[in-house]
């Protein structure tokens, strides 16, 4: 049963993968604040604007 | 027809602007409706209904002081190369639009490079080009769209404030080991469940799992879980046992034990148990962190201060800090300034408006060199003041300092770390005695059951409670506009024997009054003529005047004049009108001296007078005869005419004290707590801010949150002063319901213990009870709370 230990590592690695990416993220302040991001979204870029509106 | 502002949303009463056929209730409504517009900016409008706050016309000057370079560097976060960089205060933020129009400040003024919001902090980060716009433009523009930053001492100072994000980085950590653990530990666990014989691969293999996971528990057990280590050893060196010590020791036998089993081959280990304690636990403190974050509050004077006066030095004026005042400066006071420190009046015409002191706004005048006490708000033109005392050791801020401040700050959770001793002793004596059994017994077990118990009786459930529900009904409360400054307060709260009113402004409404008219009728032409006067004043005798007089018309009125302290006048369709005081208008009746009387004239005959009559709030009666089993008293520092009054709204027993000042309030508080008694203190002003302080639960009414308040233990919107009682009810009953949450957890401790005591205690026995036993304390911390909440406010909204 090699295989599930081949699996195991392999699942292990890619959660390590995702972890320091969260840790990358929170060390660069993306968590900070959950709140305001969410309105951020809904704001137009001034330039597509523009264009839609002429 | 009221309609509603389409702005603000307020109702529109006596203005209406009518504008794109679009109805506003002032103009500065309209204005930011207009910047809006004008910018493109129509969609704030789309996304949240009435989301635009009213802007604030007066205080338009106010920011000049932003310019001067020693004020600049210290308000700023950074400038450098033509760009500075700035972060305000505004309070008022409330809702997305509120975010999103902030954000869009580059699209009203260009010079404005970026605004970014921090939402929960309410703070707005702005990044300009100074050479094209200044930084009192900046806080103008920001004004004018009824975003009005809060610049004074405390904002100032709370810049050294780095991010703490350890917390989450270790949740992050916890939260990968434990689901990697249990993923390792599922194998050996399948045993028991399956009818086989123990299965060549996984004899073979198991070194593999086991020791992954060994692994996989380094980062838990000496980087996720430090916190508890560091904490249970500070409680360990200063001799007493907070909850963190069982909680390290389990931690700790957990890791030697499992490690023990797993180098001899006894057991799999516990060590998806250590994960899931670190993770659970981490959360829970994570969870403690955002409540706190959102709600809480720890303002001082410093709040209440600006951050700068206009000095006088040889004749020129100049903005100066606040903390760089000395004695013997010469400082200048506007209209509606705050006296920053003690002094003497040099020069000018002094109408003190004492309101934040003494809750009454009525005008005080103090001739040159009368003494004029730090908190009193100039009425009028400018004065010149010299400075006697530093802001430090002016009248009110000794009060502060005063030691009732050194209130021991006992940490949340007493009653858990109260408990937490007895748990200790119980689990070591049960301990001791398990091993002394097992030692006759069958002596190969002793350190197997000995390390069990100490396991399973890890209080981890017992931690989770506390937190949990008292956090619950922080949260609760914020909600009903009850703040409270720390989870102790419930506590404190709910063993309130005493309570004790301030009466100016606490139990009287500080807005509004009762207005008993008493004269020659007045015609609906005069009062609107009246009325029209009115409209020019600021003096809060005219504008509550304003709003009681019904007239839905105004009209011009020419030549309006304001003596402050005396009156107003103005030409109105040619008559004069004369409102004031009774030596104003001319009259000579004689009059009671504790009652506020305005006077009105037209062409020189008297026609009335308005009297003023405080207005004790709303449902004050029901609030009181809720509370009777609690001794009442009042404090005021008014004279006694309204004990008569007083008498028919207070229960029979009531003490009443009058005439009282400060440090008397404060020594009253005292002599109750010589009798054992716990205090609850309700006041406003600063002046009963040592009483409120001294009392075992301080709690300041305010009409509007977002000023100041003095260092208190919780500030109770007035609005909703009339859930006073049920405020006290559900702190008792929060107290019930985590003495609640505490049986369940020692439930599970019990369980446990009769596994580990009789030596069966598997590895995967206590993986299922511990995560059990903390998932559902939270749950029931969770919905107790919830339910009780429900419970005892139902009747009220």
């Amino acid at each position: 049963m090699g295989i599930v230990i081949l699996m195991v590592m392999a699942s292990v690695s890619l959660a390590a993968v995702f972890l320091g990416l969260f840790l990358l993220g929170a060390r660069k302040g993306q968590f900070d604040e959950d709140e305001s991001p969410a309105v951020r979204m809904l704001k137009d870029d001034k330039k597509v604007k523009d264009k839609i509106d002429s | 027809m009221a309609d509603n502002c389409f702005h603000c949303g307020q109702v529109l009463e006596a203005e209406e602007i009518l504008f794109d056929q679009k109805h506003f209730c002032c103009v500065g409504c309209k204005t930011v409706y207009e910047i809006l517009n004008l910018n493109g900016l129509e969609d704030f409008y789309a996304m949240n209904r009435d989301a635009g706050i009213r802007p604030d016309d007066k205080a338009n000057r106010h920011f000049e002081f932003l310019d001067t370079p020693e004020i600049f560097e210290k308000v700023i976060d950074f400038s450098d190369d033509g760009t500075t960089l700035v972060t305000f205060h505004i309070p008022v933020i409330h809702c997305t639009s509120c975010v999103w129009l902030l954000e869009s400040l580059n699209d009203i003024n260009p010079a404005i490079i970026y605004s970014t919001v921090n939402f929960s902090q309410k703070d707005v980060q702005i990044s300009f080009k100074d050479q094209e716009i200044k930084l009192s433009e900046v806080a103008k523009l920001l004004t004018r769209l009824g975003y009005k930053p809060n610049i004074n001492l405390q904002t100032l100072n709370k810049k050294e404030k780095g991010h703490d994000r350890t917390l989450l980085l270790k949740i992050g950590v916890a939260g990968f080991c434990l689901g990697n653990i249990m993923l390792l530990a599922f194998p050996e666990y399948s045993l028991p469940f399956s009818n086989h014989s123990p299965e060549a691969w996984l004899e073979g293999n198991k070194e593999f799992f086991r020791w992954g996971m060994f692994l996989l528990s380094l980062p838990v057990m000496f980087f996720a879980a430090t916190d508890y280590f560091k904490s249970a050893w500070q409680g360990i060196k200063n001799r007493y046992i907070n909850i963190d010590v069982p909680i390290a020791i389990g931690f700790w036998v957990l890791f030697l034990r499992s490690t023990y089993d797993v180098v001899f081959d006894l057991s799999p280990g516990f060590f998806d148990s250590i994960a899931a304690l670190a993770f659970f636990m981490l959360i829970g403190k994570w969870f403690q962190q955002r409540t706190y974050k959102a709600l809480a509050f720890d303002r001082d004077y410093k709040s209440f201060y600006p951050i700068a006066v206009v000095k006088l030095k040889d004749g020129i004026e100049e903005p100066s800090l606040l903390s760089d005042l000395k004695i013997g400066d010469r400082i200048l006071i506007r209209n509606e300034e705050i006296i920053p420190a003690d002094a003497v009046l040099i020069k000018g015409e002094a109408m003190i408006d004492n309101s934040f002191v003494t809750g009454e706004s009525k005008l005080i005048r103090k001739n040159q060199g009368d003494k004029i006490f730090a908190g009193g708000k100039q009425s009028g033109s400018v004065i010149e003041l010299e400075i006697i005392k530093d802001v430090n050791q002016s009248y009110l801020t000794q009060l502060w300092n005063n030691e009732a401040f050194q209130k021991a700050d006992s940490g949340l959770n007493k009653l858990t770390n109260s408990i937490s001793r007895y748990f200790v002793m119980i689990i070591l004596s049960i301990a001791v005695a398990s091993a002394i059994f097992w030692y006759f017994y069958d002596s190969s077990q002793v350190l197997q059951v000995v390390t069990a118990i100490l396991i399973i009786t890890c209080p981890c459930a017992l931690a989770l409670s506390s937190p949990f529900i008292l956090g619950n009904v922080m949260r609760i409360f914020g909600e009903k506009k009850f703040y409270i400054k720390s989870t102790s307060v419930i506590e404190s709260m709910a063993k309130t024997g005493e309570i004790v009113f301030d009466k100016t402004g606490t139990i009287t409404e500080n807005q509004s009054a009762e207005v008993k008219y008493s004269g020659e009728e007045l015609s609906a032409e005069e009062l609107m003529e009246i009325k029209s006067v009115l409209k020019n004043s600021n003096h809060p005798l005219s504008r509550i005047l304003y709003e009681k007089l019904n007239s839905q018309k105004l009209i011009n009125v020419q030549d309006y004049e304001e003596i402050f302290g005396k009156g107003q006048k103005a030409l109105v369709n040619g008559k004069e009108i004369k409102i004031g005081s009774k030596s104003f208008v001319g009259a000579t009746e004689e009059t009671p001296i504790n009652q506020t009387q305005v006077y009105i004239s037209v062409n020189d005959k008297i026609k009335g007078k308005f009297e003023f009559q405080n207005l004790y709030r709303k449902g004050l009666q029901n609030v009181l005869s809720k509370l009777n089993r609690f001794g009442l008293s009042i404090l005021s520092g008014d004279n006694d005419s309204e004990q008569e009054k007083l008498k028919t709204i207070f229960p029979h027993g009531t003490n009443y004290h009058f005439n009282q000042s400060p440090e008397a309030k404060l020594l009253y508080i005292q002599k109750l707590q010589a009798q054992k008694k716990q205090v609850l203190m309700l006041g406003d002003g600063l002046n009963d801010s040592g009483a409120l302080k001294q009392s075992d639960t301080g709690v300041a009414i305010s009409e509007d949150i977002n000023n100041f308040s003095p260092s208190c233990d919780a500030i109770l919107d007035s609005h909703y002063f009339s859930f006073l009682p049920e405020f006290i009810r559900f702190s008792r009953l929060s107290i019930k319901l985590i003495w609640s949450a505490f049986l369940i957890s020692f439930l599970y401790n019990v369980v446990g213990l009769a596994f580990a005591i009789t030596g069966n205690l598997e590895p995967v026995v206590a993986a299922i009870l511990m995560p059990i036993s903390s998932i559902s304390v939270v749950i029931f911390a969770t919905f107790s709370t919830r339910i009780a909440s429900k419970i005892i406010f139902k009747n009220l909204e």
